[in-house]
């Protein structure tokens, strides 16, 4: 259902964060991202366990 | 991620295997975002044995092992990271091995796929999030659009590209 509820100011600011993450996630080097895919491996076999 | 990329570069110089390339999400983080996967694809020429016509990752397997490796399912494991050993299983991969550039991983020197390559793998592949991972290509300008286009052609993925939604922005 669509509201008329959406705050223009937080979802500037939604929008302004989602920029500089995108902006801080291309910056980073290759061995920085490899790292990162790791943190998403080990969270999610983390997960895994926690759901078993 | 190093020990791995140690192992490999190993095995290359004890004439195990003859060069390889590492292609999938893992490289193309190396242009792009970071994509989350479960493994790094490694591909690599290969030569059946003497005495079969079947191809055998036994004796990259028995290396990688010597070097700390341990074999699960269809990786091998080389500290935190599962190996994915792929012969080269199509023209379009055999010449992105070919033609892979060399990169440094911290200070370690490996080879990955140029993008334009990964990205005509992505299309060939075609699944969803590879047909995304073209898209950021695109979007992030990290693809030569002549160059891809030109594999588009010559490995007949023009079909492929209509999933692609911003395939024809920017294109030239």
């Amino acid at each position: 259902m669509k509201t008329n509820k959406t705050n223009p100011d937080r979802l500037e600011y939604v929008i302004k964060a989602k920029a500089s993450y995108r902006a801080d996630a291309r910056a980073k080097t290759w061995e920085e991202k490899v790292e990162s895919i790791a943190r998403m491996r080990r969270a999610a076999v983390e997960q895994k366990r926690h759901v078993a | 991620m190093k020990k791995a990329l140690l192992a490999l570069n190993s095995i290359k110089k004890s004439g195990v295997i003859d060069d390889y390339a590492i292609g999938g999400a893992i490289a193309a983080s190396f242009y792009i975002e970071a994509i989350n996967t479960e493994d790094v694809d490694v591909f690599l020429f290969m030569s059946a044995s003497e005495n079969s016509i079947l191809l055998s990752l036994r004796p990259i397997y028995d290396a990688l092992e010597q070097l700390g490796g341990r074999v699960e399912k269809e990786y091998i494991v080389i500290g935190d990271w599962p190996i994915q050993i792929l012969p080269a299983y199509s023209p379009l991969v055999e010449e992105a091995i070919i033609q892979a550039v060399t990169v440094q991983y911290g200070n370690i020197e490996t080879r990955i796929f140029t993008a334009e390559h990964l990205c005509a793998i992505a299309l060939d592949t075609g699944r969803m999030k590879d047909f995304y991972r073209v898209a950021s290509f695109i979007e992030q300008g990290k693809v030569d659009r002549l160059v891809l286009n030109q594999l588009v052609i010559r490995y007949k993925l023009e079909d492929r590209t209509k999933n692609v939604l911003n395939w024809s922005s920017d294109e030239n």
